[in-house]
């Protein structure tokens, strides 16, 4: 840690060894200005300078901006034209009379040092310079490129909304702000990145949300310190409160919907520009597991999928290393017709269990990633060459025992059933510790390490709630919403394992 | 949270699990698993020195696997036999053959055979290593062979490969009221214990490809052998006295009627009339229910089965009167689990009777034993059978 700061203190200097040779106020005269925004950006190729004479005065001024961050319509039909057209008008102070009256743009600033005006340009603002005057008026043309809104292609839900976040923030604030119209609904933007200046809002509604998680969390926001968060995966690992960890102690999500159930669960949700993954804080672990889909369908159907999900995460975990510690420990525990039958499929396999275990676990790894990383079109061989030339003739090649590929395949699918994925993702890497376990000691081991995660979770927060909650500390009325999904009429409160300060979220009407 | 030395901690955890694991572990491949064991007596024992024969069946898993191409004529099983003083030292001696680790907790039956059961003491000496040793599960199943144990284990039906897989099944089916429960080797041992009289079940070859599960072998708990053979027609009067004929048939054939009635459920009560000791004196009270699977009798089962019922009644009592006067003048030996009621019943009697109960002086045999039989026709089959249509 020492060395680090040794390193950003470092960086500091440089950093504002480079502002000083810029003067921090405004210049009188348009020409040292529009000079020292070339000197600062190095007179790029994208940055516009339009200058023109104003009215009688026959006052310089000069019309800054980045091509390709603005509105290029709006500029001209909004600015422009209408300062050209109204030549004729003599007032004292031109700037004033220019905010006022003449150009037709909403958001409209003034400001007075070199930083505002260079980050407004640099953000796609249009920034209007006037000879001799020491204030700039800066005005919201920002538009750039973005893509559509889309369904969400990490989160899919069968019934529910088809929308997902964007990399534009504006368009993210405004889909949650679409669906909840309450007032309270806060919006605090921080900025981050030293180069990047991101902004980055949390979001949360006051008077559900206990404040004490939304000023830990700017608290946390502010302590970031990086020359630019590329994801909220770094955002996230920023302020997550433990490193060591495998447990994502964050949620993400692509999903306005979610975002919003979190948001009335009395949660903060975390926008950054630049990602379509919002951040979500707090979590417990058995939110991970819950899916949109539990709340759009009947509550029957909800409970099971929900308990159907805890079994795959059973499985997803513990399947291999049961196989191992079974087959090579404890063999009287399986009933005797199927311990015979996975004998006779292992006769003549070279390896014992474990490494068994461990080839075909690794090689589905890998194909897990290649699939990933490949183009979508070349990705299918993937399943071909997978499924079939490793599956089929690892085993007719002796190499694995057809029971194996079954439980490699059955895990497989499990841990894709987890809503959650970067708590998919941790699952799979507790797979290997419980198999290593389970090969060194047998179910003995597999306990072992099962209490070990267990002291772990409990240890663990998220944003300084208990991730273990509701079961430790107990929330028993709790586990109606958040084990089972229980019917709407008994979900008549928030859960309060948060504290939530509105605990009504349902009514029943009389 | 900064660990110094985490590497060097790093190294010790895994070298502590890496260096001293796995002692226990055996792979599946290298195990032999035992999964029944027939105890015979060895050709050379002498009248005062038993030597037994323990043979071992063990599995070759390769035999088993159906899902590999092209159907393999190889046996699923291996037997290993050798003859000495006492069953564990003997199963040592087996060891010896086999290349694997023997496995015997996945051991699914035990079969004595009739000369080994006969000999007093010797039956409850060798069941001791099965009761004593760790991997002995109480659910492994004891039966008795006509003749030699160990040729049971080579009968191989068609349909399942290991012999010891068709004993069990064997054991376990119960359509016929005229077998035996499969007698758990935990009952058995507690049987034993309490020095209880009971039934086993008797098995004996009947061609290469059966085995057939007839009758029950009578053991005598305080004599610790066997005293006898009941056949399968008076091992379904025990079942009924004891209220263990939950199916089965019965069916009568006479002159005037003929009729076969499928047994559906069987409950009887015994209860203590008279408590002096040399003319104890029981009440039993069965009941029968049963449904008319075929019948070709003149009267119709649907308008008139009290006609069928009283057939029943006194086909049953007769039985079991035959069943009562075998077990107790023959076998003298309480067959009937009225040990059992006793002892949770009128304990102090029990314990004043119990050393002579079925033996020396007999009190089972002085006993008198009447019988009380209620039959209920349930239905009497789909057809609507009239023998006297009216008008053609």
């Amino acid at each position: 840690m020492k060395r680090q700061s040794k390193i950003n203190h470092k960086k500091n200097e440089e950093l504002s060894q480079d502002n000083s040779s810029f003067p921090i106020e405004i210049s009188h005269y348009l020409e040292d200005n529009i000079n020292i925004i070339k000197k600062m950006l190095g007179n790029p190729s994208d940055l516009i300078i339009r200058e023109l004479t104003l009215g009688n005065q026959r006052k310089k001024a000069a019309i800054i901006y980045i091509n390709g961050l603005i509105d290029n319509q709006l500029v001209q039909n909004n600015v422009l034209k209408e300062i050209l057209s109204n030549q004729t008008e003599t007032k004292t102070d031109l700037l004033d009379y220019l905010y006022q009256k003449i150009i037709a743009i909403t958001d409209i600033s003034k400001v007075k040092t070199l930083d505002d005006v260079s980050f407004g340009i640099l953000s796609g603002n249009t920034a209007l310079y006037i000879n001799e005057t020491d204030t700039v008026l800066l005005m919201g043309t920002a538009s750039g490129e973005h893509r559509s809104i889309e369904e969400p292609q990490s989160e899919r839900l069968i019934r529910g909304p088809k929308a997902g976040f964007i990399e534009d923030i504006n368009t993210n604030i405004s889909l949650i702000r679409q669906d909840i119209k309450d007032p309270n609904l806060r919006f605090e933007t921080h900025h981050i990145g030293r180069r990047s200046k991101q902004k980055i809002v949390v979001s949360f509604i006051a008077g559900i949300v206990n404040m004490n998680i939304v000023n830990e969390v700017n608290r946390r926001l502010k302590s970031i310190d990086t020359d630019y968060a590329f994801s909220s995966g770094e955002v996230e690992q920023w302020i997550q409160d433990s490193f060591l960890s495998p447990f994502p102690q964050i949620g993400d999500t692509e999903r306005p919907d979610r975002a919003i159930q979190s948001l009335l669960k009395g949660k903060v949700v975390i926008l950054l520009e630049g990602t379509p993954f919002v951040l979500i804080a707090p979590i417990t672990l058995v939110e991970t597991f819950h899916s949109l889909e539990d709340d759009n369908q009947r509550w029957l159907n909800g409970t099971s999928l929900r308990l159907l999900r805890y079994l795959t995460a059973f499985i997803a975990i513990f399947l291999p290393s049961l196989y191992i510690a079974l087959v090579t420990y404890h063999p009287e525990m399986l009933p005797a017709k199927l311990i015979f039958s996975i004998a006779a499929s292992r006769e003549g396999v070279p390896f014992p269990a474990f490494v068994e275990v461990v080839i075909m676990a690794i090689t589905f790894e890998i194909l897990h990633e290649a699939g990933i990383r490949l183009p979508k079109i070349i990705g299918s061989t993937i399943g071909i060459v997978g499924g079939l030339v490793i599956g089929e003739s690892a085993v007719s090649a002796g190499i694995v025992s057809p029971i194996m590929v079954i439980i490699t395949a059955l895990t497989a699918i499990a841990s894709f059933t987890t809503p959650q994925y970067s708590m998919a993702i941790s699952l799979r890497l507790l797979r290997f510790c419980f198999m290593i376990a389970a090969a060194v000691f047998g179910l003995y081991g597999v306990i072992l390490v099962y209490i070990v995660i267990n002291i772990h979770i409990v240890n663990l927060k998220s944003i300084g709630v208990p991730y273990s909650l509701p079961f430790a500390p107990l929330f028993i009325k709790d586990w109606k919403g958040l084990v089972i999904r229980s019917p709407l009429m008994m979900l008549m409160n928030r859960p309060n394992y948060l504290k939530v300060t509105d605990k009504r979220k349902r009514r029943q009407t009389k | 949270m900064h660990i110094q030395n985490a590497p060097l901690i790093t190294l010790y955890i895994l070298s502590l699990l890496l260096l001293t694991g796995c002692w226990d572990s055996v792979e599946l491949e290298e195990r032999a698993f035992i999964y029944g064991v027939a105890v015979d007596l060895a050709n050379d024992s002498t009248k005062n020195d038993y030597q037994l024969r323990l043979t071992d069946q063990l599995v070759v898993p390769s035999g088993i696997n159906t899902t590999s191409e092209g159907v393999t004529n190889q046996k699923a099983y291996r037997n290993l036999s050798k003859s000495g003083d006492n069953l564990f030292d003997i199963n040592n001696k087996i060891s010896k053959q086999e290349n694997r680790t023997m496995f015997a907790e996945h051991l699914e039956v035990i079969i004595f055979s009739e000369e080994v059961v006969m000999q007093p003491d010797l039956f409850k000496k060798s069941l001791d290593v099965f009761t004593r040793t760790q991997d002995m599960r109480r659910g492994i199943k004891v039966a008795i062979s006509k003749g030699k144990a160990n040729a049971l284990l080579e009968i191989v039906p068609e349909d399942v490969k290991l012999p010891s897989e068709y004993i069990s099944t064997l054991l376990e089916n119960q359509r016929s009221a005229e077998v035996s429960y499969p007698l758990r080797l935990g009952d058995l041992n507690e049987y034993l214990l309490m020095e209880l009289s009971f039934v086993m079940p008797y098995l004996y070859i009947l061609d290469d490809e059966s085995i057939e599960n007839d009758g029950v072998a009578v053991f005598n708990g305080k004599k610790g052998g066997i005293v006898g053979i009941l056949n399968g027609t008076l091992t379904k009067g025990r079942n009924i006295i004891t209220g263990d004929a939950n199916s089965g048939t019965i069916s009568i054939s006479a002159d005037d009627t003929k009729f076969t009635a499928e047994l559906i459920d069987n409950k009887s009560k015994i209860n203590l009339v008279n408590e002096k000791k040399n003319n104890l004196k029981f009440q039993l009270e069965v009941e029968v229910t049963g449904i008319i699977s075929e019948t070709a009798d003149k009267n119709n089962p649907f308008t008139n089965s009290e006609a069928y019922e009283e057939e029943l009644v006194k086909k049953i009592s007769s039985l079991i009167k035959q069943t009562i006067e075998k077990a107790q003048n023959e076998l003298q030996t309480d067959i009937f689990k009225i040990n059992v009621y006793l002892r949770n019943h009128h304990y102090t009697l029990w314990e004043s009777i119990k050393e002579n109960w079925d033996t020396g002086e007999n009190y089972f045999r002085q006993s008198d034993i009447s019988v009380d039989v209620d039959v209920t026709i349930e239905h009497s089959g789909n057809t609507l059978y009239n023998s006297e249509k009216e008008g053609g």
